[in-house]
């Protein structure tokens, strides 16, 4: 514990102070404070050798070269004496030569070399900073080339992986068609095929497309951990309904990756899907999930009334053509218990970005789903309470700037930036 | 007072320009309107500006406003080598100037001293006549006449620097005028503050703060309208006034008003510049008005009218413009980096400090915008600081109370008010550089002031202090004398002290726990422990006892002893006015952070402990260097495991141990640290934390003993060593961020007063006071 009788100082601050001086530390973040008043900065590296002063030293000793050559201090002497401190100086001069003449010319020559030296240095200190200067250029230069190349090569690499990932599970699909077709005929040759044999190969042939449409829906519709987030906001809704027990479980129409599953199941409610996609479906066994490969409504139908407590089907309605949604709602009133609810989430086609786009990304997508229509449904279905939930609003990089037409910006931004999906909502009464 | 006070400066007269030479010009004069006699001592030469060598003006003296100018030939010098010598300091790059270290090598020093301004017949004068005058002032201080001047009459000589931080301060011989003058005058608080810095804390006890008068004629009232192109009392303006120049950051300050009116396009705020100088600056921005140099008049109508005054100059010993502004009360901007006008405005709260190019930018938006009433309120409270320090007879007020002109003889602190004719100390042991040592000289030197016989005995002494006490076995100190025996280990004084009759007093200055030693030196040990054992005997033996901390006062009172005092340690910078080994402040300032610790080197002290902490420390800080300053023996175990630790720890070249260490020495030690790290876990009192202070150097400690006590609000406590990291943070934050930096020194500048002779001997009377009332009573 910090302590400190000084007022100026409040301790609580000074401890987080500590923390984040620790924390910094720990995370290896350089310390960017300057050091302080009053000493000297540490990490400064003094430079005695500036060209200046090495000019002007130089100059010193130049002027002092001459020693010997004459005598100029005796103007210090008072007037009476300062022509005995002349001849007296004088006659020094004169019997110093045997030393000073040589020590002016070691003198002279030793400044000359060192004027030489000290040129040569400076020409080659500029050499040397043109040369440090190009090639620092030249390695920015390279670094930036290699940059970029580096970010086109990732780039490429993860194509090619989710590629790979595609071809894979074809491949293995493939693999086992031809195993099994291989098989019946292998039982009926040289007979030909039964019915029930041609109807498998017909079924089978339905799920051609299914490793394709797991693929495109890894690359659109989201990563498993965002999907998570966007679907818990229905938990509050089936603990309020009592949905998810083992006597009123909840049944998933369309489980797709099954994300949604997963979240019922962290949280302890008892839940199964039923999805046509085998791809999707045998992932989600993998993981431990429940789920029925059947067509939808063969499977509704196959359940007795009220034996569910929710049904739910995420962005699966855009998918089926009007009567098959009447269908779809009628028969999910039917296997509900009373009370029991029924959620379809669907994109939202107000948000002019999704009506008019992005809607169409999947192929597979009938036709953009008015909201109240589908509340109308609901209602003509029998489910009571029928409401809307909007949700996941666009990010604040669809807006427009409102600086200039502020009115209309406004507007369009309204549009823009509304909710991008909506769920309908209904009870069994 | 018959004798006349001398000015030495080295060109005098009425109307010489520069702010030395006007300062010489008042003071001389104001000094003689007031009475006193005053002579300058002064050269031939004409002015700065002329040749040094040739002389303008007749010799001989002349009567000038009340003041007898003596003028002295100047002879004839090296003038090529001096701007040689010149030169080469000026092109000295100004951030490697160091604190201590010469920029001069030793010929151009010499040079620069012998070739300057000279006068040897001024010198001769002086020399010669130095006990007819009652004192010498000499400034400025980078001249002939006071290079070479000042120390021919040092004892009488007041040093009026008006000093820079310039590579000519750092000349060794400036730091000699300092040392050795008697007093030193500064113009503002910045200057003693920048002088500190640069010769450290001896200097202090000699300084005052004179301040400098400002004539302002705000009192007239003009009826000027405009001044150029400028309407004065319409236009919304903001001052800039003084030199129009790069070096003054003229330039600096227009381009951030461009840039200023470029965001805020609406605001019809102007910046008027106005003072000498070559460079136009209008061309900037078009509300960027440079009126040239102004007239007088027109100089105070616009200080009158302007909403306040901006000074952005880095480099001012001194700023006049500055209180002119204040004393119409207008507010003023001051450059952070410039200590002199920036302790000034901090001082007075007459204004605001601005560093960066956005601090100064939000001024100028906060000026635009504030109401006129504040700005008014700021005005005012720099006017009452300008009244007290820039107002001439306040000033001169101050130069006769620090001259002795007042009239009024010395009334001495304390007078004996005892019927004691000698009080002797008596002490186990007597060394160089002990506290214990320095604690007894001290007493002694303020008993002998008080009129008292005093000699300090002891019973083993350092060779190198046989002058300043004597052995007690020489048998001189007799049993009815009265005696104050300090008391710190167990000695052979017992049976001594057991026939002691007369006064008596103890001064307990803590005994080491034993058991810290215990393992390392029995020896030690035994002595402590004896000097423990001794305790309740003294108790009896010693009505009258004080410790030197209300730490060891509680021990007493443990031990029996009845209500015992409480007489600090003296702690007096003075100490300081010494020589640093040029050398050593040169290595210790290469740009590594000093961490230092002064004590002997023993388990107490846990070296090994701040050993630790400092190898967590250099993860923040990895330059930083471990100066464990103290005795030490090469045998000793402990010092042996702390040579064990270190080479563990890979901090073989980044610990040092000098060993104990003279005085100069210990003083580059302390000038040049930069945190002051203590682990210990047993002081009885802990000078060093307060020299620490004295420093200015930021001290972390250990909650010990009597360490909380001894820094009071000063420095920063931590209680437990558990978490090492802590205190090594901590002690990063310390040294690196100038905020919390910044608030420990201003406490630590408060704390250290306490410790000043005048604060302690008071004590010490009221202690002979007790001595003396129970000097009848036997045990």
């Amino acid at each position: 514990m910090i302590e400190t009788k000084n007022p100026r100082i409040d301790v609580a601050q000074l401890l987080a102070l500590v923390q984040t001086e620790i924390d910094r530390q720990r995370s290896g973040q350089p310390q960017t404070d300057s050091a302080t008043d009053g000493c000297q900065p540490a990490g400064e590296n003094n430079n005695p050798y500036e060209w200046t002063q090495l000019a002007s030293t130089l100059d010193i000793a130049q002027q002092n070269a001459d020693a010997g050559s004459r005598i100029s201090t005796y103007l210090n002497y008072r007037k009476s004496i300062r022509w005995l401190v002349r001849g007296v100086g004088k006659l020094i001069l004169y019997f110093g030569r045997v030393i000073t003449v040589p020590q002016r010319d070691f003198n002279n020559a030793s400044l000359h070399a060192l004027r030489i030296t000290l040129n040569g240095i400076r020409d080659m200190n500029r050499f040397v900073d043109q040369t440090v200067h190009r090639m620092d250029t030249r390695v920015e230069q390279l670094d930036q080339r290699m940059n970029s190349r580096l970010a086109e090569l990732e780039r490429r690499d993860q194509e090619k992986d989710h590629l790979i990932g595609y071809l894979k599970s074809t491949l293995t699909m493939q693999e086992r068609r031809v195993a099994l077709f291989l098989d019946e005929a292998r039982r009926c040759l040289p007979e030909t095929f039964t019915h029930e044999q041609l109807q498998s190969f017909v079924t089978e042939k339905g799920h051609l497309l299914d490793s394709l449409y797991v693929t495109f829906e890894d690359k659109f519709r989201g990563t498993r951990e965002e999907i998570r987030e966007r679907l818990s906001v229905y938990l509050p809704l089936l603990d309020e309904a009592g949905a998810g027990t083992a006597g009123r479980p909840v049944l998933d129409i369309g489980s797709g990756r099954g994300e949604w599953l997963e979240l019922l199941h962290e949280n302890n409610l008892t839940a199964r899907g039923v999805d046509i996609n085998e791809t999707l479906a045998s992932q989600c066994r993998q993981r431990g999930l429940e789920v029925e490969i059947q067509d939808a409504f063969e499977y509704l139908r196959s359940l007795p009334d009220g034996c569910l407590g929710a049904v739910t089907g995420f962005h699966i309605i855009e998918h089926l053509p009007m009567e098959t949604q009447l269908e779809l709602y009628a028969e999910s009133n039917r296997v509900l218990v009373t009370g029991g609810l029924a959620i379809f989430e669907t994109p939202n086609p107000q948000n002019l970005l999704v009506g008019a786009c992005n809607f169409y990304a999947d192929p597979t997508h009938k036709r953009p789903l008015y909201p109240e229509t589908q509340q109308f449904f609901l209602e003509y279905r029998g489910f009571s309470r029928v409401e809307l939930k909007y949700l996941h609003p666009h990010e604040a990089g669809a807006r427009l700037p409102e600086n200039e037409a502020p009115e209309l910006a406004s507007r369009l931004n309204d549009l823009l930036s509304c909710a991008r999906d909506y769920a309908v909502i209904g009870y069994k009464p | 007072m018959s004798r006349p006070i001398a000015i030495v400066t080295s060109w005098f007269g009425r109307d010489l320009k520069g702010g030395a030479e006007q300062l010489a010009w008042q003071v001389a004069t104001r000094l003689a309107a007031r009475g006193h006699q005053v002579e300058v001592l002064t050269t031939c030469c004409r002015s700065f500006l002329e040749d040094w060598s040739h002389n303008h003006l007749a010799p001989g003296e002349e009567m000038e406003d009340g003041v007898l100018i003596r003028r002295f030939p100047v002879d004839q010098r090296q003038s090529e080598e001096f701007v040689a010598a010149n030169n080469f300091v000026l092109s000295f790059p100004v951030q490697n100037l160091l604190p201590g270290v010469s920029p001069f090598t030793c010929g151009t020093a010499d040079t620069f001293i012998y070739e300057n301004i000279k006068s040897n017949k001024l010198l001769r004068f002086l020399k010669k006549n130095k006990d007819a005058f009652h004192a010498f002032i000499f400034l400025p201080y980078l001249y002939g006449p006071i290079l070479n001047g000042l120390p021919l009459v040092a004892d009488k000589a007041w040093l009026q620097p008006c000093l820079h931080d310039e590579a000519y301060a750092y000349l060794p011989r400036v730091e000699e005028l300092f040392r050795m003058a008697r007093g030193i005058l500064y113009n503002s608080a910045g200057e003693a503050r920048l002088a500190r810095k640069l010769y450290g804390p001896g200097i202090q006890d000699k300084e005052i703060v004179v301040g400098v008068g400002v004539e302002t004629a705000c009192g007239l009232q003009s009826d000027m309208q405009e001044v150029g192109p400028l309407h004065i009392g319409k236009d919304r303006f903001i001052l800039c006034l003084g030199r129009r120049d790069v070096h003054k950051n003229t330039l600096f300050l227009a381009e951030i008003f461009a840039g200023f009116k470029n965001q805020f396009p609406d605001s019809v705020l102007k910046l008027a510049l106005a003072g000498p100088g070559d460079t136009s600056f209008s061309d900037v921005h078009p509300d960027v008005i440079d009126l040239g140099l102004v007239s007088e008049e027109e100089k105070e109508a616009l200080l009158a009218h302007c909403r306040a005054l901006f000074h952005p100059s880095e480099n001012e010993s001194y700023s006049r413009v500055i209180m002119e502004a204040w004393f119409h009360e207008r507010p003023v901007a001051a450059h952070r980096n410039c200590p002199a006008t920036a302790m000034a405005v901090q001082t007075a709260g007459g204004g605001w400090l601005a560093g960066d190019v956005s601090e100064w930018a939000e001024l100028f938006a906060e000026v635009d915008g504030v109401a006129e009433g504040e700005l008014h309120a700021l005005g005012l409270k720099g006017k009452s600081y300008a009244r007290q320090y820039a107002v001439w007879d306040t000033v001169i007020d101050r130069y006769e109370q620090v001259l002795g002109l007042t009239g009024q003889a010395d009334i001495p602190v304390v007078v004996n008010k005892t019927n004691l004719q000698a009080v002797h100390q008596l002490l186990p042991g007597f060394a160089f550089g002990d506290a214990i040592s320095n604690q007894a000289m001290l007493i002694r030197d303020f008993l002998r002031d008080q009129g008292y016989e005093s000699v300090i005995y002891t019973e083993a002494i350092d060779p190198s202090m046989t002058h300043e006490a004597q052995l007690f076995a020489d048998g001189k100190l007799s049993s009815d004398d009265a005696v104050i025996y300090h008391h710190s280990i167990g000695s052979g004084l017992m049976p001594f002290l057991n026939s002691l009759r007369g006064p008596r007093c103890l001064i307990y200055h803590n005994i080491t726990p034993p058991a810290f030693v215990a393992d390392h030196d029995p020896g030690l040990a035994d002595q402590l422990q004896q000097g423990l054992e001794m305790l309740p005997r003294l108790a009896e033996l010693f009505p009258v006892s004080a410790g030197v901390s209300r730490f060891n006062a509680g021990e007493l009172q443990q031990h029996g002893f009845a209500s015992p005092e409480v007489m600090p340690i003296c702690v007096d910078p003075a100490k300081w006015n010494i020589p640093i080994p040029v050398h050593l402040m040169y290595e210790l300032q290469d740009g590594r952070t000093n961490i230092l610790f002064v004590g002997r080197i023993v388990s107490n002290k846990c070296q090994h402990d701040l050993i630790e902490a400092f190898s967590l420390y250099r993860r923040f800080d990895p330059g930083a260097r471990l100066l464990l300053v103290g005795g030490h023996d090469e045998k000793d175990p402990y010092f042996k495991q702390l040579l064990e630790l270190i080479n563990s720890r890979g901090l073989s070249g980044d610990v040092f141990f000098p060993g104990k260490v003279d005085d100069a020495h210990l003083h580059a030690y302390f000038r040049t640290a930069h945190l002051y790290w203590s682990m210990s876990e047993h002081e009885g009192f802990g000078v060093p934390f307060v020299e620490a202070m004295w420093f200015d150097i930021p001290v972390l400690a250990f909650k010990s003993s009597a360490v909380p006590e001894t820094l009071g609000r000063g420095g920063i406590l931590f209680d437990s060593k558990d978490n090492p990291e802590e205190p090594a943070a901590l002690a990063h934050l310390l040294v690196h961020n100038k905020t919390l930096r910044g608030d420990v020194l201003a406490a630590q500048a408060e704390r250290r007063q306490d410790f000043l002779p005048a604060h302690v001997l008071p004590a010490l009377d009221s202690l002979l006071l007790r001595m003396a009332q129970l000097s009848d009573i036997s045990v």
